[in-house]
């Protein structure tokens, strides 16, 4: 009896562990780059790392006006889109493009210039390496190399030195991503595991890659330690094979691996006065700061926990700064990639917004 | 029919009233400083890749400035010509010559044009940044007893003076002083007008005390004296008797913390040992005589043992507890920052034929 019913629990168990992205093989991969003697790949005749139709932004960054898109089943979000109707967490690379209109002259100032949108929107400003850099990359011209993903980019596996670029720095990825709380015990998981495949990096990932309001939105992970009061330690973002890793996992620690010197105590300094402003620090529970109590989207905070769920209270006291409390990581429509127009914050008068959500009586 | 009407006005139409203008009232409560935050401060010292710091002359600085302000005091508040700098903020050191002091040509502190040049040490405090060391005073003041002021803010230190002069914190006059930089924070918490209730215990009252003198009151003219007139100017606060500085809001209660011999070693009475500061203008003999009866003089003016709620160009000698009264206090005779003229003064002294010591002196 109980031999029988074992064989029973085992039939209707399924038989292996499926990826968590479930669609058909070939809306993604083509196993020869070819059909009737053409080429199966979008956008790029060339075949693809990982037997993909697609470049990163072949999928992701398609130029509708929908941001989310589908390929045949699978919705795939947007980071370079038209649609009027607002843009997902990390922003929108069609500021940077033009596809969209942004607040400036400059369109450079509205994002992350990365390689994938082409020759012509590639950074001219800046030296080689990234401001607030803590260090010259080794004569490299980030600007030619800073990729979707990869040593030199931003998603992706790069803790090791010479990793690889673009879509095949995220191998497997798409098919072992988690989804919601993403708190996976240390760093050397493979980036699927992380928050938005960002290697070491936890958080809370919204299911439609939307901050749309005070109860819905993306939970970014910080830290009241971690990086400004671990001072200037080669392992802050380096591991020993000389590749890149957010050791602490906080999304600031995952932006100081390029931005350094912006959250590091000797350059930020440790206490106010500042002489940056900080991040991961504890947005204070007294005068001013007291009264950021629901979570604004439009400036979110950091948790020093990896929720569950996104949550509308903001504790003063508790939640921290991020660089995402101010700035959108891909791209936003005002320049240094603000989430607000800065040369329109006033201090003495206007609304309580941009700065002014937390700094409240300014 | 009344009694329901009542009713209904009471329990429905008055509580939506209330709540209405609850509603249109905004829920917080902005510091007196406006503008733009970018005028002032960088987040990261950083503008595509180059640095936003600047150094007071303008030039462009690579580390970053505290509370991540784009200059310092010095940067902010210097200029060539007028009232405000291109920050908007009020001139004292200008860079190009002002002509003289007063209306039209510096602000009520005067300026520091003067000692920043060559020879110009007896034309101002040499704030470091601005002027050298003293030659002949080295670091520390003359009539420098911190014993005169007890629980003073400023140079608690036992080991006195170990560097120059700067304009806030432990060796400075503005801000607050038990960290050298928190000397700064204050200008979003700047309150204006008559200002009666800063502690100099408390660091919150930087931005509530007069001209972010820690503890100081007074009444801040709007325009810092830059088209004042006899009615229309600040008012500064003092006390007849104040010898052992149990009064610690006084205008020369701030001045006594580094020249404390000035203050705590004066006599007591006539025949004075040295000028008494926080006395009555005598409302007898010549004093009664002040400016010849024209009213407050904005080149010898007097403190007040009352602070208004505006500026009065009224002074009544021997009223010692009105805003019209008139107290004797350092700033009757120096400016504050620098004037063309040596020590500090308002006027030439060794030429008093005109103003100068007989306002008050009408008949010497």
């Amino acid at each position: 009896m109980w031999l029988w019913l074992l064989v029973m629990i085992l039939l209707v168990l399924p038989l292996r562990v499926h990826a968590i992205t479930s669609s058909l093989c070939s809306n993604c991969h083509t196993m020869h780059n070819s059909f009737q003697g053409s080429s199966m790949t979008n956008g790029t005749s060339s075949a693809q790392p990982l037997l993909l139709k697609y470049t990163c932004l072949g999928c992701h960054g398609m130029g509708g006006s929908q941001k989310i898109a589908y390929i045949g089943d699978i919705p795939v979000p947007q980071v370079l889109h038209t649609d009027p109707s607002g843009d997902l967490a990390g922003g929108n690379f069609a500021y940077i493009t033009g596809a969209k209109q942004g607040n400036g002259t400059n369109p450079n100032r509205f994002g992350h210039n990365v390689i994938e949108l082409g020759e012509a929107f590639r950074e001219t400003a800046f030296g080689n390496d990234p401001p607030g850099h803590v260090h010259s990359f080794y004569g490299v011209d980030v600007r030619k190399y800073l990729s979707c993903a990869g040593y030199m980019g931003c998603h992706g596996d790069k803790r090791y030195y010479d990793a690889p670029q673009g879509t095949a720095a995220i191998k497997g990825a798409h098919h072992n991503n988690l989804n919601g709380k993403i708190d996976p015990p240390g760093t050397a998981n493979p980036p699927g595991y992380y928050y938005r495949f960002l290697q070491g990096v936890k958080g809370y990932e919204i299911s439609d890659w939307q901050n749309l309001d005070s109860t819905h939105h993306n939970e970014y992970y910080g830290s009241t330690s971690a990086p400004v009061n671990y001072g200037s330690f080669c392992e802050n973002c380096h591991t020993s094979s000389g590749g890149v890793l957010a050791r602490y996992g906080t999304i600031s620690n995952f932006c100081a691996t390029c931005h350094g010197n912006f959250h590091q105590q000797s350059t930020v300094g440790t206490s106010s006065p500042w002489l940056r402003h900080p991040t991961d620090v504890v947005i204070p529970n007294t005068g001013e700061f007291g009264n950021y109590t629901v979570y604004d989207p439009s400036v979110p905070v950091g948790r020093t926990y990896v929720p569950s769920s996104p949550s509308s209270t903001v504790t003063p006291g508790q939640d921290v700064v991020t660089c995402l409390s101010c700035h959108y990581a891909h791209a936003g429509p005002y320049p240094s990639m603000l989430r607000w127009n800065y040369s329109n914050v006033e201090a003495g008068r206007g609304s309580v917004s941009g700065c002014k959500v937390c700094h409240r009586n300014k | 029919m009344k009694s329901y009407v009542r009713f209904l006005t009471f329990t429905l139409v008055l509580p939506i009233l209330i709540f209405t203008v609850l509603l249109l009232v905004p829920d917080v409560t902005y510091s007196a400083i406006t503008g733009v935050c970018s005028t002032c401060h960088t987040m990261h010292n950083s503008f595509q890749g180059q640095p936003m710091a600047k150094y007071s002359n303008g030039t462009s600085k690579p580390t970053p400035n505290p509370v991540l302000l784009i200059t310092d005091c010095i940067g902010c508040h210097s200029g060539p010509v007028g009232d405000k700098s291109t920050y908007g903020a009020p001139i004292v050191y200008h860079t190009s010559n002002p002509g003289g002091t007063g209306p039209g040509k510096t602000l009520a502190g005067g300026d520091f044009y003067w000692v920043a040049q060559s020879g110009g040490d007896r034309k101002g405090h040499n704030v470091a940044g601005l002027a050298n060391q003293d030659t002949l005073l080295g670091f520390t003041p003359p009539g420098w007893d911190p014993n005169a002021t007890a629980g003073t803010k400023h140079v608690v230190a036992p080991s006195g003076w170990t560097q120059q002069l700067t304009c806030y914190g432990t060796y400075g006059c503005h801000g607050w002083s038990d960290g050298i930089n928190y000397g700064l924070k204050g200008h979003h918490s700047n309150l204006s007008g008559a200002l009666t209730s800063s502690d100099i215990g408390n660091a919150s009252s930087v931005g509530a005390s007069y001209r972010f003198l820690l503890g100081i009151w007074g009444y801040e003219s709007s325009d810092w004296q830059w088209n004042a007139t006899s009615a229309t100017h600040n008012e500064y606060y003092g006390v007849n008797g104040n010898t052992n500085y149990s009064n610690k809001h006084t205008i020369s209660y701030l001045c006594a913390e580094c020249h404390g011999v000035f203050h705590s070693q004066t006599g007591g009475s006539s025949p004075w040992f040295r000028h008494p500061t926080d006395i009555v203008l005598p409302g007898t003999g010549e004093y009664a005589n002040y400016n010849n009866g024209s009213g407050y003089s904005l080149a010898s003016p007097v403190a007040r043992p009352a602070i208004g709620s505006s500026s009065s160009s009224t002074v009544t000698p021997g009223d010692a507890s009105t805003s019209n009264g008139a107290i004797v206090m350092c700033l009757s005779c120096h400016r504050a920052h620098g004037s063309e003229y040596d020590s500090i003064l308002r006027w030439e002294y060794s030429n008093a034929t005109q103003a100068g010591c007989k306002v008050c002196h009408t008949s010497k």
